[in-house]
């Protein structure tokens, strides 16, 4: 019944409904597409690291992951060598505060984290 | 994903508010179901609301309430109110009239619809790629429709800028001249009526949606500019294949979608219709139309400057055209068009357009006096016209080809009865050409490479013209050619009809070569907001245009001054003596250590720095003074030790 409401319609509104259920169908799959897209862990392989507050002499951090590989090593250094270290196992997607309040150093202070080969280093320079 | 279906139905329930009902209804208000085909109302119902918007937010905001989802609706609901009890008191008809020029057979429907499908097709697998918002003019765009959103208000286009003087500092605000209100107001009302959030994906749609439309619209200009002519529907249909699947991505099309270039966009949807109303109100001698011609007209002025300004140029050449082509009616031909522009409806909308651009809402281009700077010699190099090849390449080898011919045909096969159609589109054709062959011509200081994007539209009339023209020509003679003869006829055609689609194809698989990496504007946004939670209101950030992806997006996350974060821009624009007076955004980040950065580190207080990883986190790297607070792999964050 709708395709023969279809047929007995006006030209113009077939072309009208068509062109809008095209766009609608385009729109559908677009929006999809953005979201999966702005999502970091969607078909991305990266993961992020910072400073919880990088103006104080604190070396607080957080590492945001959204890879699939959940283990990270961390360490903390300073020009001295390393005053300590850990594991932690995250979740892709997911993130993890490491608190180090009790760390009373000076000079430069390197966060690094290694997550399989990939590793990154934040740092501080206190005097 | 309930979420997602949320924000979908808020986003279309959004979309027919500000780009459909209040123009249908104004649309019934003035004509009931007569004068307009459904395609027609579709199309122009959409065109008026965008204005209706545009000046009901300006509205809004002049009488200082707030420009948010309950005054918008509110709003609308009144023109709806307004116009529906207009609609009832004067037009009693309840039928849609039937017009012939509009009815289109079975295998037009179809081939119409196929080529709608295919030119939908094209332009969705190629914003797929950038359909995560990224593009530098859009991101600008973006944050002046935010600021609305947010300040409930009409925004004040300034921004600060860092002063050069013994010492640097970031300056008061000052005017720009770049923006036109008419770019985000739309924009905004969708931001407020939906609530979703400004790096989404309802920018780019929403400027698709407004790309298809121009197609749209586009056809049914070609329909009402060849009314008289009994190709008319084959002429338009062909036209729609020079404009939907055919160059789809180029720009002016998709391509502008997805990098943002909103004025355009709206200016050639608004330009069209304009024409459209121009010339029917001129055949039809019809003050209504007359009346809807200048608003359009007002619109696309408050829109988008350089699309008006080039419609004005045209205007003036074909009146020009049309007082010399009918020399001997000049008379008659003036008191035809005296009538309709000292017409009632005329009148009365000068009057309210005078009142609101005095007391409403002045553009803030003709406050500024930014008019001036496009008038004059010419003054950058990419301002002094396009070689041939360049101009080829931007309005497609097809479309210019068919579209030259065309120019010449329509001298050939001038029907007085089509005076005002021919000589339109002559002077469209021809003033676009000229300002982008040679714009020193006519004194023209814009760049030429823009003005080229606007051939598009009057070569694809044209091509379409000249197309059916010549075969409908060939076809009127065929019983005195010989059957090889006819051959050779339908031989040409699908040759040449190869040659398009190849052309304007093969035009649209180049953009589908270009790179496109959201995950690095996923990454750049990621430290972004890292940024916002940790950058204090007297810190000023640092960022980098030249290495780092989706960076005028950056300032959505701030919302501070247009010109926060400030930014290391490309190269040329320090060389050219126009566009930065300073080079402190420059060398803070080319190389930081340096005395004359340290100076501007300390002068402007920048102390936070965002550069690609990669590329600029070095020297940073090396300097004592800045600690890395932040990486991703993509950019890295600094912190300036004081």
């Amino acid at each position: 019944m709708p395709f023969i409401a279809i047929n007995n319609m006006d030209s113009n509104k077939k072309i009208i409904i068509f062109t809008l259920i095209f766009v609608f169908l385009s729109f559908v799959f677009l929006a999809y597409s953005e979201r999966m897209q702005a999502n970091p862990a969607y078909q991305n392989n990266w993961w992020a690291l910072y400073f919880e507050n990088p103006k104080d002499k604190g070396f607080n951090f957080t590492i945001e992951n959204y890879t699939n590989n959940k283990n990270f090593h961390w360490e903390i250094s300073n020009n001295s060598g390393k005053i300590d270290a850990g594991d932690i196992s995250l979740d892709k997607g997911t993130k993890q505060s490491i608190n180090l309040d009790d760390i009373n150093a000076s000079g430069k202070i390197t966060v690094s984290v290694k997550n399989g080969t990939d590793k990154k280093e934040i740092y501080k320079i206190l005097n | 994903m309930v979420q997602f279906i949320q924000e979908q139905l808020l986003f279309y329930f959004s979309l027919a508010i500000v780009f459909f009902v209040p123009g249908y209804f104004f649309m019934l208000a003035f004509f009931g179901r007569k004068n307009f085909s459904f395609l027609e109302r579709f199309v122009v119902s959409i065109g008026a609301s965008i204005i209706l918007v545009d000046f009901l937010m300006l509205l809004i905001g002049r009488f200082g309430a707030y420009i948010n989802r309950f005054s918008i609706l509110t709003g609308v609901a009144l023109i709806v109110l307004i116009c529906f009890l207009v609609y009832k008191f004067k037009h009693n008809e309840n039928s849609q009239e039937r017009n012939e020029l509009f009815s289109f057979s079975p295998r037009q429907v179809y081939l119409i619809i196929f080529i709608v499908f295919i030119s939908i097709f094209i332009r969705t697998a190629y914003l797929n790629s950038s359909i995560l918002p990224s593009s530098t003019d859009l991101g600008h765009h973006m944050y002046w429709a935010k600021k609305i959103v947010e300040t409930k208000s009409i925004p004040n286009y300034t921004m600060r800028d860092i002063v050069v003087g013994e010492n640097y500092a970031i300056g008061a605000p000052k005017n720009i001249s770049d923006f036109i209100i008419g770019e985000h107001l739309i924009f905004a009302s969708i931001g407020s009526i939906s609530g979703l959030n400004f790096i989404s994906y309802f920018p780019i749609l929403t400027l698709f949606l407004i790309d298809i439309v121009t197609v749209l619209a586009l056809f049914v200009l070609v329909l009402r500019l060849f009314e008289n002519n009994p190709n008319a529907k084959n002429i338009a249909i062909c036209a729609l294949l020079l404009v939907g699947p055919l160059f789809a991505i180029a720009p002016p099309q998709a391509k502008y979608a997805g990098g943002g270039v909103i004025g355009n966009l709206i200016g050639n949807l608004l330009f069209i219709l304009v024409f459209y109303f121009f010339a029917r109100a001129l055949n039809g001698k019809n003050k209504v139309f007359g009346m809807l011609f200048l608003f359009f007209s007002m619109g696309l002025f408050y829109a988008h400057h350089l699309t008006g300004f080039i419609f004005l140029m045209v205007m003036a050449l074909f009146i020009l055209a049309f007082f010399i082509f009918d020399f001997k009616k000049i008379k008659d031909n003036l008191i035809d068009w005296g009538k309709i522009i000292f017409s009632l409806p005329v009148l009365i909308f000068a009057v309210f357009a005078v009142i609101f651009v005095l007391l409403i809402y002045t553009p803030t281009y003709l406050t500024n006096g930014a008019v001036t700077t496009v008038v004059g010699e010419v003054t950058k190099v990419d301002h002094t016209g396009l070689p041939l090849d360049q101009f080829k390449s931007i309005v497609g080898e097809a479309r210019i080809t068919l579209g030259l011919i065309g120019l010449l045909l329509i001298f050939v096969f001038y029907d007085k009865k089509q005076k005002i159609s021919y000589l339109l589109l002559a002077s469209w054709t021809f003033l676009i050409t000229l300002t982008s062959l040679s714009p020193q011509t006519i004194k023209l200081d814009i760049p030429s490479g823009r003005i080229a994007n606007y051939g598009t539209y009057p070569l694809a009339i044209m091509g379409a013209f000249a197309f059916v023209s010549v075969f409908n020509f060939l076809k009127k003679g065929r019983e005195a050619i010989s059957g090889s003869g006819r051959k050779l006829i339908f031989s040409s055609f699908l040759l040449i009809l190869t040659f398009a689609a190849v052309n304007g194809l093969g035009d649209s698989s180049d953009y589908f070569s270009e790179k496109n990496d959201s995950a690095n504007a996923v990454k750049t946004f990621n430290a972004a907001d890292y940024l916002s939670k940790n950058v204090s209101s007297s810190d000023i950030l640092l960022s980098d245009h030249i290495n780092v992806d989706a960076d005028s997006w950056i300032k959505l996350f701030f919302m501070r001054d247009y010109n926060f974060s400030l930014y290391r821009a490309n190269l040329d624009r320090y060389e050219n003596g126009i566009d930065r007076q300073e080079k402190c955004t420059l060398e803070m980040i080319s190389s930081p250590n340096g005395p004359e950065s340290q100076k501007c580190f300390a002068d402007l207080n920048v102390n936070f720095v965002l550069v690609n990883d990669m590329l600029d986190s070095s020297q940073f790297k090396r300097a004592d003074n800045f600690q890395e607070v932040y990486s991703n792999g993509y950019v890295s964050a600094f912190y300036r030790n004081k």
